[in-house]
């Protein structure tokens, strides 16, 4: 307060309440305001889930668990509209694509470095990573690095069926017919166990 | 029946396919060794590929998250963008803070320092960080002044870490019975002024914050004080602030926010020569409190935030030295300020912070800062500052 009061005497507006402060129009009006509470309470974990498996990172997880939500928060949708009927599709998939977004661009990261370290004949992080990381960590991001190598739209598919979604819902996420999530799983595992062995051998098959 | 697709092999496998189905299907698989035995590949397949995913796990997976809390945050975060900009932006915005929020953000970002990690917030002991006493000091933070991407890193810091429990608004009080009523404390007058003055009851703040160590590095990093090392483990404890109500007792013709509709003039309109000469606000406000972990070094901490003001480590270490930091309020100098001193009113030390008096300059003539049974007073106004402390003893 009291630096309000030295602003006003300075001339300077001090910060002010809007006038719809803690009203703001989220999902349209009235009940679908109401609504998107129940959209975030009722996916959030699920999704904060998916995204940890992806990034390994509790905290970037929720960080882009939250940017999944301030898109559907910032462009709502309206009812009838575009995904409006197919709103967890539209989450999940938002959600995967952010994601395995986050996904590549620490692959490009990783192999930048790991390109500087050989280019210098740098042997000795190697070892001293070697040391720190744990096998499940490895094991991790050698998976985390094939999921970035996959078609986006493969990586998409695995994560979610591996976190529980039925072929109706991964049809609703990846906008494809239910009748063919069957098959496009079926290519998606022989793209990730074929992308494995290319990068990793037959050492990296467990 | 034809053999099944590979498509319907997968879905079998998925308990996918309709009740009606199903029978028939395993039937034929019973019976076609083709098909069973595609349908152990693409099962072994399936399997093999699911348990890398499933690896993917941290260790603690099944660490809750909980939607309600998650929602809270995204809320106070985004929902009331407006308001929180109003208090939030005032932590790490670069115009003058007011003594006590200025503490606050300084504790928070000092705090979230060096907490020593592997353990719960619940398995430690908290202190209470209460201002007894004001301490000014000059800090020049204006050499980040112009670091966008450092204020972007703070806004987004206190957006993503900072959860709000009590963002309150302001309330006008008609009386002061109701002013005090409303803010939970009796609000005192100037004795010396006859005049009737305004009540204005400002909400209560409150907000927890969890610590980021990685975050708070590449801010330092952002700063140009990479030297600056942070503990190595400080990741996930918390820091809790409460800023309970306060009461601003407006004599005379002020400045406000909010004029009336047909009132002249304009808050943003620079004050006109004599201008709310006889306006003094007097704020009231109880001492915010800070709940840290009580084996926190505050004084190694706010060396840190010293150094990151642009003084040595030497200075810092100085200065760190000589104030309790349990109990003191540091207040940085604002930048209307040309000198200040410590006076005594009600027989308590206070501070006595005069305008530069540079033309053209803005802001108040004077602001004195003290702090009386748990009261942090703050009494700012025009004119003659000799007159602040009579006014400010004349306090009943």
């Amino acid at each position: 307060m009291l630096e309000n009061v030295v602003e006003e005497f300075a001339g300077r507006k001090p910060q002010t309440r809007g006038p719809n402060f803690g009203e703001p129009d989220l999902v349209g009006q009235g009940s679908t305001r109401e609504r998107f509470d129940e959209i975030f309470v009722a996916h959030y974990a699920r999704i904060v889930r998916i995204l940890r498996r992806v990034v390994g990172n509790q905290g970037q997880a929720e960080e882009l668990a939250s940017e999944v939500f301030l898109k559907l928060y910032r462009a709502p949708l309206a009812q009838g509209q575009g995904h409006a009927g197919n709103l967890p599709g539209w989450l999940y998939r938002t959600a995967t694509n952010l994601g395995i977004d986050a996904l590549r661009a620490a692959a490009r990261r990783n192999r930048f470095e790991q390109d500087a370290a050989r280019d210098h004949g740098s042997r000795k992080q190697t070892v001293e990573d070697g040391f720190e990381r744990t096998l499940r960590g490895e094991r991790q991001q050698m998976v985390r690095a094939v999921l970035a190598d996959l078609k986006p739209e493969q990586a998409r598919l695995l994560l979610l069926r591996a976190s529980g979604h039925s072929y109706k819902e991964l049809a609703d996420a990846l906008d494809v017919e239910s009748g063919s999530v069957g098959t496009l799983l079926i290519r998606a595992e022989a793209a990730f166990e074929q992308r494995f062995r290319e990068i990793y051998g037959d050492e990296g098959e467990r | 029946m034809n053999c099944m697709s590979e498509n319907q092999l997968r879905a079998y496998h998925d308990g996918e396919v309709h009740a009606a189905e199903r029978p028939e299907l395993e039937a034929h698989l019973a019976s076609c060794a083709l098909c069973e035995k595609r349908y152990h590949e693409i099962a072994a397949a399936a399997e093999r590929v699911q348990g890398q995913l499933l690896s993917l796990d941290a260790p603690d997976a099944q660490s809750s998250v909980d939607p309600q809390v998650a929602l809270a945050r995204f809320k106070a975060t985004h929902e009331t963008g407006v308001e929180r900009d109003s208090f939030f932006s005032r932590l790490f915005a670069r115009r003058w803070r007011p003594a006590w929020v200025t503490a606050v953000a300084a504790t928070i970002i000092l705090c979230s320092l060096a907490f020593p990690s592997g353990r719960s917030l619940a398995q430690r002991f908290l202190a209470t960080l209460r201002v007894e006493k004001v301490q000014p000091v000059r800090l020049d933070f204006s050499a980040l002044d112009g670091n966008r991407p450092l204020q972007e890193m703070l806004r987004q810091m206190v957006s993503d870490k900072v959860v709000v429990t009590a963002d309150e608004k302001p309330q006008p009080a008609e009386t002061a019975t109701d002013a005090s009523q409303l803010a939970g404390f009796p609000v005192h007058l100037l004795g010396a002024r006859a005049d009737a003055p305004k009540f204005t009851v400002e909400g209560q703040h409150a907000f927890h914050m969890t610590v980021d160590r990685s975050r708070l590095q590449d801010i330092f990093d952002q700063a140009g004080r990479p030297d600056l090392m942070l503990p190595a483990t400080v990741d996930g404890a918390q820091v809790s602030v409460n800023v309970p109500r306060s009461i601003r007792v407006e004599y005379g013709d002020c400045p406000h926010a909010h004029p009336p509709a047909n009132a002249p003039g304009t808050p943003n309109a620079p004050p006109t020569a004599g201008a709310w000469s006889n306006c003094v606000a007097l704020v009231e406000a109880p001492s915010p409190t800070v709940n840290v972990p009580a084996d926190l070094n505050i004084q190694q901490l706010a060396e840190i935030g010293f150094q990151l003001s642009g003084m040595n480590a030497t200075q810092a270490r100085e200065l760190g030295q000589t104030i309790d930091w349990k109990s003191t309020l540091v207040l940085p100098m604002p930048r209307f300020a040309g000198t200040y001193s410590q006076v005594q009113v009600d027989g308590r030390q206070a501070t006595l912070i005069n305008g530069s008096g540079a033309p053209g300059r803005r802001g108040p003539d004077y602001v004195l800062i003290w702090v009386k049974n748990g009261i942090i007073y703050g009494l700012v106004g025009r004119g003659d500052s000799s007159n602040a402390v009579a006014l400010a003893n004349s306090l009943s």
